[in-house]
């Protein structure tokens, strides 16, 4: 304490309020509150980005590499015909165009998982810096200053807006090195950075409408599953694909950057992530700070009968996030059953076809059965994500400091993390029998009629597996490393499924496919089940649950 | 006159069917402390959070320097904010954060910064996520006052500060308003209001029960007598200052509210051994305004020839 001084005795001179609008001498101007919000945007928002960045790079760079190696010709016309009539890679890879060349396939066999990639951050930056900071009343220090909320907001958005468009063109510069099509290169990157900036934009207006960041993302995601299911109907038949111009997951599709672009789908791409930020804004004027412009229960009813146990209490606090994902799966798996009976009549028309992919070994994923079974995998994908957010939930329990309140009095560690590690695999149970169940009602009602209830819950059931590997493995991340309980599984999950889905068409060698659980399973209910694989896949999760629920009896709680 | 560092007229505050502000009529001096006293969700913050214009009011209209609180633009450029409960950036560091604010406030006098940083005897150079609740406190506090503004808000800034802290935002706050500062300060911690404030005003379920000098609201109030008498106690009921009688085991104990004269004249007459007064602290002003009911405080003031005891709003630059 060498300089302790009064302020009268300071160099400073002593100021009174009169002088203090002119200051001379002092840092100020009117645009350092907006590039200081500028400044800290970048700060909260642009680790993320720049991990997205190389991730995107990385991707495409093996895409680009692997693609060489496995059709060093280009995509041959029979190779062309296996991939444009699979209904399933149509549906969710979307209908491929242009595969002669690198880029053309990068972007056909890539672009999807991508686009949901950048959607879903898009959409987490965006509810996490306009609903988040605002939950955590940071945001009433910034606001205090001289600066309109609309404006930091515009600020906020601009800079969001701004690090869609750079992992976008990282995107570009990585295509346009290793593929050799500027021109591609570049629209692809576009429609990229545009994707990611539309859900940005819907975050935003969802950040908006609701008043707790947890809600908003349940908007946002709400609307990235509905526009890939309209994605999904669009590409399921040629007569479809008009439907594309719909969904902002279609865009990429009519854009056909390494074909004959369609310039026309720059014009959605640009104007609709402005547009819908500009009305997010228009939403802001119309609100307080904290506040949802859609009141949520206003006269909360205490029901203390259901909080007589910290399981209790778990299930509560999460049942509303539970229920949105079962109408969501329910929804979805609905929508692809009903389509099943139509890609398959559409396949039946063409004998000629069918023999040519059964001399491919691909007869099994044309039949309904083996429709199924691909889709359900990807339906078990979905469910595994949703575990490890469940448990997830713990850890934003534990790092708020909510979880010291109740591990403070009687209840055990164990007791505690067990509970909701038992209603993660319970909400996912729930969730594969109501994903096989909506299956079946879809494929019911949209005419296959040889599908019965049990082939679609054998098929969903069959990955049971990997949703209990999933909860084990954030279960174990939260007892060994807690900060990073989420964001390991739900990348390594995702990761494992596509080195499945991608491994294959770009023919990997089998010990690197033999890495992901989901290569291990079988086409339930079109092949028998894989007892062994089911069975050690379950094992391995098990322990992995066990070890993470001593990992955490052991270790601090860490409430930062 | 210059315009007042606050005013509000007729702000109402509706959040769905509760009412948190009800007609708030208020008016703070350039200058001034101005202690904003009340319990626990009274309206306290809300009143704040208006008149920074992070809420919108359902009624009336408020001013800071007679710039329209909705004009943030121009009303903020001379205000700091320290909220209860502060949250900051946990990834940002101490330094980072006052950085950003002073970037968000357009101008910080350094010199100043250093020395509060050293006398809060703060670490900047620690990430928030490390600091204690207090720390986090100690660099809003930096973060206010750094910027030497005209008006500070503070909405309980001492929560979670230790005793000689406590003792140092106090001065902090005489010397900001020796330079022409204005504080409001909203407290439920009395004596902190009672050190500072020359004004104070009593929130009470979102209604603004009192706006008075605390020299003014301490005549106004209780004492407390305890009289040891060697003979039956004399008849007090009949006074209209006289709030409350309580038996002892040597003599009585009474709430007196006002000029006391009759009281002790009475208490001398029945053979008074000894006499203890115990002059208000702000305590139990506070507990006076809740305990007592509308009535009894009009009935006091118009014994006493005041006006207004119980109304509201008594406005003005005191």
């Amino acid at each position: 304490m060498s300089r302790v001084s009064r302020p009268e005795q300071s160099a400073v001179p002593v100021t009174v309020p009169g002088e203090l609008s002119t200051g001379a001498g002092r840092d100020r101007s009117p645009a350092a509150p907006g590039r200081a919000i500028a400044a800290l945007t970048l700060r909260l928002a642009g680790r993320g980005a720049v991990l997205l960045a190389v991730a995107v790079a990385v991707w495409l760079g093996v895409e680009v590499a692997s693609y060489r190696t496995a059709y060093p010709d280009g995509v041959s016309p029979v190779q062309f015909t296996l991939f444009a009539d699979n209904p399933a890679v149509r549906m969710m890879q979307g209908v491929p165009t242009d595969l002669g060349t690198a880029g053309g396939f990068t972007v056909w066999d890539a672009g999807w998982m991508l686009m949901l990639l950048l959607g879903i951050w898009g959409a987490l930056t965006a509810t996490r810096l306009l609903r988040g900071e605002e939950d955590a009343e940071r945001v009433d220090l910034l606001l205090s200053g001289p600066i309109r909320a609309e404006r930091a907001m515009r600020i906020v958005l601009a800079g969001i807006g701004g690090l869609c468009l750079a992992v976008g063109l990282t995107a570009t510069s990585t295509l346009a090195v290793t593929s050799g099509d500027a021109r591609g290169a570049v629209l692809f990157g576009i429609a990229l950075g545009g994707v990611a900036a539309t859900f940005a934009s819907v975050g935003a207006i969802a950040s908006q409408l609701v008043d707790v960041r947890r809600r908003a993302v349940g908007l946002s995601l709400a609307a990235l599953g509905l526009a890939w299911v309209v994605r999904m109907v669009a590409s399921s038949a040629d007569a479809r694909t008009w439907m594309q111009w719909l969904t902002p997951l279609g865009w990429l599709q009519q854009l056909r950057p390494y074909g004959e672009p369609v310039y026309a789908a720059l014009a959605p791409l640009v104007i609709v992530p402005v547009l819908l930020a500009t009305l997010a804004v228009l939403l802001r004027r119309r609100r307080d700070l904290g506040a949802g412009i859609v009141a949520m229960e206003t006269q909360p009813r205490s029901r203390p009968g259901r909080l007589s146990s910290p399981l209790a209490f778990a299930w509560r606090s999460n049942r509303g996030v539970l229920l949105a994902w079962t109408l969501g799966l329910a929804a979805y798996s609905a929508v692809f059953g009903a389509l099943i009976a139509t890609m398959i009549d559409w396949l039946d028309k063409d004998d000629q076809y069918r023999s040519l992919l059964d001399s491919f070994g691909f007869g099994a994923m044309l039949s309904p059965l083996g429709f199924l079974a691909v889709f359900a995998s990807f339906g078990v994908l979905a469910v595994a994500l949703q575990v490890v957010w469940r448990v997830g939930a713990a850890r934003a329990e534990e790092e708020s400091g909510r979880a010291e309140v109740l591990l403070a009095r009687p209840v055990s560690r164990l007791r505690w993390l067990g509970g909701h590690g038992v209603l993660a695999l319970l909400g996912g149970v729930a969730l594969v029998v109501v994903t096989g169940t909506a299956t079946w009602a879809g494929a019911v009602v949209g005419g296959s009629s040889e599908i019965t209830w049990a082939d679609s819950m054998k098929a969903v059931l069959n990955g049971l597996p990997v949703v209990v590997l999933a909860a084990g493995l954030a279960v174990a991340t939260f007892g060994v490393i807690p900060r990073a309980t989420v964001a390991l599984s739900a990348v390594l999950i995702p990761a494992s499924y596509l080195l499945t889905v991608l491994g294959a068409a770009l023919r990997w060698p089998s010990w690197v496919l033999d890495l992901s659980p989901f290569t291990h399973l079988a086409l339930v209910p079109a092949q028998p089940w894989a007892a062994a694989s089911g069975l050690v896949i379950t094992a391995v999760g098990l322990a992995l649950l066990v070890l993470g629920l001593v990992a955490f009896d052991r270790r601090d709680v860490v409430n930062t | 006159m210059a315009d007042p560092a606050i005013r509000t007229v007729g702000l109402t505050k509706r959040f769905g069917d509760v009412l948190a502000l009800d007609h708030l009529d208020l008016e703070v001096a350039s200058g001034e402390i101005f202690g904003f006293l009340g319990p626990n969700g009274a309206g306290k913050s809300t009143t704040i959070r208006l008149l920074l214009g992070l809420l919108r009011p359902t009624g009336g209209a408020a001013w800071i320097d007679g710039i329209p609180v909705g004009d943030v633009q121009r009303a903020h450029r001379s205000v700091s904010y320290v909220p209860g409960d502060v949250s900051l950036w946990p990834q940002l560091t101490g330094h980072e954060v006052l950085h950003l604010l002073g970037q968000v406030s357009g101008r910080v006098d350094v010199a100043y910064r250093d020395e509060l940083v050293e006398r809060v005897d703060l670490d900047l150079s620690r990430r928030v996520r490390s600091y204690s609740k207090g720390n986090r406190q100690k660099v809003s506090l930096v973060a206010a006052f750094m910027t030497r503004p005209s008006l500070l808000l503070l909405d309980e800034p001492t929560v979670g500060l230790d005793p000689l802290m406590q003792a140092e935002f106090q001065s902090l706050v005489r010397e900001a308003s020796a330079r022409g500062q204005t504080v409001f300060l909203s407290s439920h911690l009395l004596d902190e209001v009672e050190d500072l404030c020359t004004r104070v005003g009593i929130l009470r379920s979102g209604v603004l029960v009192e706006v008075t000098t605390l020299e003014r609201l301490r005549s106004m109030t209780t004492t407390i007598f305890e009289a040891t008498l060697s003979g039956p106690p004399p008849p007090l009921d009949d006074l209209p200052e006289v709030l409350g009688i309580e038996p002892m085991t040597d003599g009585v104990r009474i709430t007196v509210s006002g000029p006391p004269g009759e009281v002790v004249r009475r208490l001398a007459e029945a053979r008074l051994l000894r006499l203890e007064s115990h002059p208000p602290t702000l305590e139990q002003i506070f507990l006076t305004y809740y305990e007592t009911t509308e009535a009894q405080r009009d009935a006091v003031a118009a014994a006493h020839g005041a006006t207004g005891a119980g109304g509201r709003g008594h406005g003005g630059a005191g």
